[in-house]
């Protein structure tokens, strides 16, 4: 089995950003992709939002819809972490059943280009190793109508090459390698919570008893959020107080819809680049437990400064 | 008072009780009490002793050191435990219920300070054996313990791991209890099991040895609040240890969603 299309002859992820300004645009791009796909008979899927997939579904030929999936793209990108586990199982799955490339488009919602957008950068950055091991073709779709400048911007770092609507791979000149770019830091905003003071300070606390205090500040949040975010609390804390430098000083803030909690410690935070986006077999760096972390919040975000390492969690809405 | 020789297995024994326990369906209570201080031990003995005599049980005080509590003479700890054997011990205790129960008593209750039995590593690992088997009958019987551990002498270490095997302890820092239920696989654990309690799960689910049937090693987490993926994985690993696949029970949607996550051979969660 061997490669087609553009990545004809590559060896491992074909990883192109589409940045498209109209659905005419996004269309060009993705109509002979998908056709090209089903024609050389390898799996070819579609993982949009339910406007965007309409619009490819309607446009495409009557005879390839039978060889493209359609995933839900929101239930794909709802976490970084869940998306790599997910992506890797269906990509290892196909290879298993003997496919030379698989190809995908997919689109990441509208709401992760906002708040959270600093944790979907970082997956970004880290699919390029995490997916590394598959013959897989994937076109990443980038709204250039509601997308910010900096996330395109982000877009371009950890994109190798990008495709126009005119049939035109570009190499992306300000791409940089996974792990310059995670190691990067990028500053994060700051949730508008944390500009007044925490609900509850705890320093070196033991594990249990910062899982106690997500209790206690819980505004009522729906469903089984806050009991993920006890689970979370305590692997970091359990984290810091194992790898990192004392002090260890843990802040909780609520509002109506969501509860954040971040853990600052002296240390220098994970070394490893991936940290969190992918299970670290390694059981001695905790790596599993920040991985179980990025899995069980709805938003992530790593900071440091000369006071240390901050991890912050939030629960709810991520603002 | 030697330890009565084995006649019957434990087993049997404990069926036997079992059957006395059809009449008076009140389990008994299997606490840990350590202290700094002889004379608080004490007083949480008396009032031990005198609840369990107000419910019309009798009533056995074994130690050392300790004075009469209330016209209760203290037995030596060898007269009653001699070399501790864990099935032997279980079964004296089975038939001196059963002897209390025929003369009319609804249970038995019993003062055991018992820190001269867990003086060397040996001794606290069969001792630990033991405060399980004998969990395993209270769990069943109208049969109630206390058991005093002075934290002066004992190691520290030691009497976490024994701490833990009683349905109440008075150990701050151990968080969890492996102790025993009625019900399929007879085994519970409580609390809150993290970091701070997965080396010692390990150690004691080595010392207690739960039953493993049809495959499966039950646990019953109903009162379980808090299991973090270390205690998950070194529950998983013994258990495949043992050829069998750990099945927690759990209410807990947070332990399904991890073991989800982690999809270790060798452990399941129901939902209950």
């Amino acid at each position: 089995m061997t490669r087609t299309g553009a990545a004809a002859g590559h060896v491992g992820y074909f990883h192109e950003a589409v940045c498209y300004a109209s659905d005419e645009e996004l269309l060009a791009v993705v109509l002979p992709f998908l056709v090209g796909g089903v024609d050389s008979k390898e799996p070819t899927v579609v993982a949009l939002g339910p406007e965007k997939a309409d619009l490819v579904r309607r446009a495409l030929p009557g005879s390839c819809l039978s060889g493209v999936s359609f995933l839900t793209g929101g239930s794909m990108y709802a976490r970084p972490a869940a998306a790599i586990r997910a992506y890797r199982e269906l990509l290892a799955g196909h290879v298993a059943d003997g496919a030379g490339q698989i190809r995908i488009v997919g689109e990441i919602p509208r709401p992760s280009l906002g708040a959270t957008w600093n944790w979907w950068a970082r997956y970004e950055a880290a699919i390029n190793h995490a997916y590394d091991e598959f013959p897989l073709w994937s076109l990443c779709a980038y709204d250039t109508r509601i997308t910010p400048s900096t996330v395109l911007s982000d877009v371009l770092r950890t994109h190798p090459r990008s495709l126009h609507a005119d049939g035109r791979h570009e190499p992306s000149p300000t791409y940089a390698a996974p792990t310059s770019f995670l190691s990067a830091w990028p500053p994060v905003a700051v949730d508008p919570l944390e500009e007044g003071p925490p609900l509850i300070t705890l320093v070196d606390p033991t594990a249990a008893g910062a899982r106690h205090a997500v209790r206690l500040v819980d505004p009522g949040l729906p469903g089984d959020e806050t009991e993920e975010l006890v689970i979370a609390v305590s692997e970091v804390v359990t984290n810091a107080l194992r790898h990192g430098l004392p002090p260890v000083r843990v802040r909780y803030w609520a509002g109506a819809d969501r509860i954040v909690v971040s853990v600052t410690d002296g240390g220098a935070g994970p070394s490893d680049p991936y940290a969190g986006l992918l299970p670290s077999r390694d059981s001695s760096t905790g790596g599993l437990g920040l991985w179980i972390t990025h899995q069980s919040c709805n938003y992530v975000a790593f900071s440091r400064d000369e006071a240390g390492f901050t991890l912050r969690l939030t629960a709810g809405n991520p603002y | 008072m030697q330890s009565v020789p084995l006649t019957a297995t434990a087993y049997a024994v404990g069926m036997h009780a079992a059957q006395a326990q059809a009449a008076r369906p009140t389990a008994g209570r299997h606490l840990c009490w350590a202290y700094a201080d002889l004379d608080e031990f004490v007083g949480r003995a008396r009032g031990f002793l005198a609840e369990g005599r107000a419910a019309g049980a009798a009533v056995r005080l074994v130690g050392d050191d300790l004075p009469d509590i209330d016209g209760v003479a203290p037995e030596p700890v060898s007269d009653v435990y001699g070399v501790v054997d864990p099935a032997a011990t279980v079964a004296y205790w089975a038939d001196a219920l059963s002897s209390a129960l025929a003369a009319g008593h609804t249970g038995l209750r019993v003062v055991g300070e018992v820190t001269p039995l867990v003086r060397s590593a040996a001794q606290v690992a069969a001792f630990a054996a033991y405060e399980h088997r004998i969990d395993r009958l209270m769990a069943r019987n109208p049969l109630s313990g206390l058991c005093g551990y002075d934290r002066r002498v004992v190691d520290p270490g030691a009497l976490s791991d024994l701490a833990c095997l009683h349905e109440v302890h008075n150990l701050p820092d151990v968080s969890f209890r492996l102790h025993a239920v009625v019900g399929s696989g007879d085994l519970a654990i409580s609390g809150e099991l993290d970091v701070t309690g997965t080396a010692a799960l390990a150690r004691v689910l080595d010392q207690v040895s739960p039953a493993v049937i049809d495959g499966e090693l039950v646990v019953d987490a109903g009162s379980l609040d808090f299991v973090d993926h270390r205690s998950l994985l070194q529950l998983a690993s013994y258990a495949r240890g043992r050829g069998a696949t750990a099945v927690l029970r759990t209410p807990m949607p947070a332990a399904a969603r991890l073991v989800e996550l982690l999809r270790v051979p060798g452990l399941r969660v129901e939902a209950r």
